[in-house]
């Protein structure tokens, strides 16, 4: 017999062959789909002990999948992140809350840290057959100081700023899961109030700049002065000196209206960083001068009524106008939100 | 046919035969029901909410704007200016990065696009419509400041921004998720000076263009030659005025009592009047891109008059101060500026010559 000439029998058999596959990988399906749902949490406080176990296990996304919610990004996410996550905590009670609505279930949690025991409520929701945890995130404020750099737990985020943010009074707020958290290092806080009426404010802790902070101030405020002399402004915007307009010359005549004004340095200040307070009160460092440098400050300014003379006067550096900012690595940046100089000129020897 | 080919073709139909044809049907058969099995068993959703968002980012990213639009659900179109809103103000200059779903809640979907090392992510949020799943926020709104950005330009497609809320406030331009160069017929924005930013639906506010573009405006020299070179040309133009209240200029001796005041006299009357440029400005644009004046300039103004309360003739001589405060510049396509500056200024003078 040649290959080509195959008995009828044979194709049916294999026909029949190919049905009992069919049927067969079709119901290995059955317990496939039975398995997976035996992993699903069936009850609310299941649901809710569950997204706690991934929250401690830092398995973010795993947590994710269990909250009917959208997950924040961007800047306020900055630290749903693992390492956020602290190490110290633990689970140790989900009890559910029989009565209220039927598609919705309060359950509540209790947790343990080195400082004792606190305790959560969590809103559960059923829809579609789904359980879902309603919003679980927290929202603190971490309240702004010249270190820019912010820690919670094991991550630490360097805060961005655009150009009025340092104007805003508000401080940023951030999206943490639940837990136990140490901001800036400091004592455990537990978070397990997603519907607290008041958002937390957490305090910094006075900056301290590195030796190598404080003698980029120097190179930055030396910077900052010459970019400032290329004003012709009786208070230049920004800049750690400034006339009111009236000055005194050096052979001793107060002229008033100066005006055609050129700033020219003579010695640059020596400056330090000090603590202090920005125009809003939030404390801030600021750049204070040990030495306050000399600068010349020439122009025309009216001696009376129409009478104008050409005048040269000493003036110095001053004010508390620079806030210090400290970036990693040694970097600092200054930004004038503080009390900007208003005279350093009359009075300089 | 030779004896070598007629073994060749035996050994192929050997191959053919019935059982090896059937291992061959059932192996493609087995990877058919993998297949079938694999989305049931995973439960990985990537479900209708994430395929409309996909759908309508591919759809920019083609440049089929009415594609994307019937993804989109009812928008409030009364504050925002739609007018870039269209297949000429895409580019192609941008990768879709990721689409999913994060969360158990369907109607929230997380996407990020990327361009030249540039993230932007956004939160599209969809609704259930009669037409189907919809996206509600489909655009990211644009507020552009008063000021000389008003003449936008992106991805080449100029226009005036009009105000739509009439609260003369900033101004909001609405647009489609992707990747924009501004002002790209602008010399001054070219090579190093170029700007771009990545756009993606906003949280909750409007997102401010200066908030996106950075410094990129303070920091560009050849924008601060250009703005002080056309500045000085207005000034030229201006000082040739024979008027007390040069029209739409920064500078003026009308006084407050409808005459002329140099800064010395107050005139009841006086002829034509000579103004002439004593100092150009030196101004640049702050990071808000109002003016900021580096260098404060002045004009002379000269002529005969009638002092007002002494009823005598008297030379007009003064120094009037250039009000660049007051001065708003507009950037035109081709990297020019023109200037208004306030209406009715009063007098600027204030001293003899």
């Amino acid at each position: 017999m040649t290959s080509t000439d195959a008995p009828p029998l044979n194709a049916r058999r294999e026909a029949l062959r190919t049905g009992w596959i069919v049927l067969l990988s079709l119901l290995t399906l059955i317990p496939l789909a039975v398995w997976r749902s035996t992993l699903e949490p069936s009850t609310p406080a299941e649901v809710v002990e569950s997204f706690f176990t991934a929250v401690l296990d830092k398995d973010l996304d795993k947590a994710y999948s269990y909250v009917d919610a959208s997950i924040p990004f961007g800047q306020e996410a900055a630290f749903l992140h693992p390492d956020a996550i602290g190490d110290e905590w633990e689970l140790l009670d989900v009890r559910e809350h029989k009565g209220g609505s039927s598609w919705e279930t309060a359950v509540t949690v209790t947790v343990g840290h080195p400082d004792g025991i606190a305790k959560g409520r969590y809103s559960v929701k059923e829809l579609h057959g789904e359980l879902s945890i309603a919003d679980p995130f927290e929202t603190v404020a971490l309240a702004r100081s010249s270190q820019l750099a912010v820690r919670v737990n094991d991550r630490v985020v360097e805060q961005p700023l655009s150009h009025d943010d340092l104007a805003l009074t508000q401080s940023p707020r951030y999206k943490l899961l639940p837990g136990v958290y140490r901001f800036h290092g400091g004592e455990p806080v537990a978070l397990l109030d997603p519907e607290a009426s008041e958002v937390p404010v957490i305090q910094p802790p006075a900056p301290e700049p590195t030796s190598g902070q404080v003698e980029a101030v120097q190179t930055a405020v030396e910077a900052l002065i010459d970019a400032c002399v290329e004003y012709s402004a009786a208070a230049p915007p920004g800049c750690p000196f400034a006339t009111d307009g009236e000055v005194d010359t050096a052979d001793r005549e107060r002229l008033s209206r100066v005006e055609d004004l050129v700033w020219t340095v003579s010695e640059y200040p020596k400056t330090t960083v000090v603590p202090g307070v920005d125009i809003w009160g939030q404390p801030m460092l600021l750049v204070g001068f040990d030495e306050p440098g000399l600068l010349e400050l020439s122009g025309t300014g009216s001696a009376g009524r129409d009478q104008w003379k050409a005048f040269t006067a000493a003036c110095r550096f001053g004010g508390e106008g620079l806030v210090v900012l400290l970036h990693g690595d040694d970097g600092v940046e200054l930004r004038p939100v503080g009390a900007p100089a208003t005279d350093t000129c009359r009075g300089t020897a | 046919m030779s004896g070598k080919d007629d073994s060749t073709l035996h050994r192929a139909l050997d191959w053919a035969r019935p059982r090896r044809w059937s291992i061959l049907g059932e192996a493609v058969l087995a990877a058919l029901l993998a297949l079938l099995a694999w989305p049931v068993v995973a439960l990985d959703d990537q479900s209708d909410e994430v395929a409309v968002v996909t759908a309508y980012l591919e759809a920019l990213r083609e440049g089929d704007v009415e594609e994307a639009k019937s993804y989109t659900g009812e928008v409030d179109a009364t504050v925002t200016d739609e007018a870039w809103l269209t297949e000429e103000a895409l580019s192609s200059d941008w990768e879709i990065e990721s689409v999913a779903r994060r969360s158990a809640y369907r109607f929230a979907v997380h996407a990020v696009i990327g361009s030249g090392g540039r993230t932007a992510e956004a939160l599209f949020r969809l609704e259930e419509t009669d037409d189907g799943l919809r996206i509600a926020n489909p655009y990211m709104h644009l507020l552009v400041p008063p000021g000389p950005l008003e003449t936008l330009e992106l991805n080449g497609l100029g226009g005036t921004v009009e105000e739509q809320s009439g609260d003369g406030g900033a101004k909001r331009v609405a647009l489609f998720p992707g990747s924009y160069a501004l002002f790209t017929s602008n010399p001054n924005f070219s090579g190093d000076g170029a700007v771009s930013f990545l756009a993606m639906p906003e949280q909750q506010l409007p997102v401010s263009l200066l908030d996106l573009t950075g410094d990129a405006f303070v920091d560009n020299a050849a924008l601060e030659e250009q703005l002080n070179e056309d500045m000085a040309a207005w000034i030229d133009f201006c000082v040739q005025s024979t008027e007390a209240q040069p029209a739409g200029c920064p500078f003026s001796a009308m006084s407050d009592y409808g005459g002329v005041d140099d800064g010395v006299h107050d005139f009841e009357e006086t002829g034509e009047l000579t103004w002439a440029v004593g100092a150009y400005p030196k101004v640049r644009l702050k990071a808000d891109l109002t003016v900021e004046t580096v260098v404060p300039g002045w004009v002379s103004v000269s002529g005969n008059g009638i002092e007002r309360f002494e009823d005598t003739e008297e030379q007009v001589g003064g120094r009037c101060k250039i009000s660049t405060d007051a001065v708003t510049p507009l950037m035109l396509p081709q990297g020019r500026f023109e200037f208004t500056a306030s209406e009715g200024l009063r007098t600027t003078c204030y001293r003899g010559l």
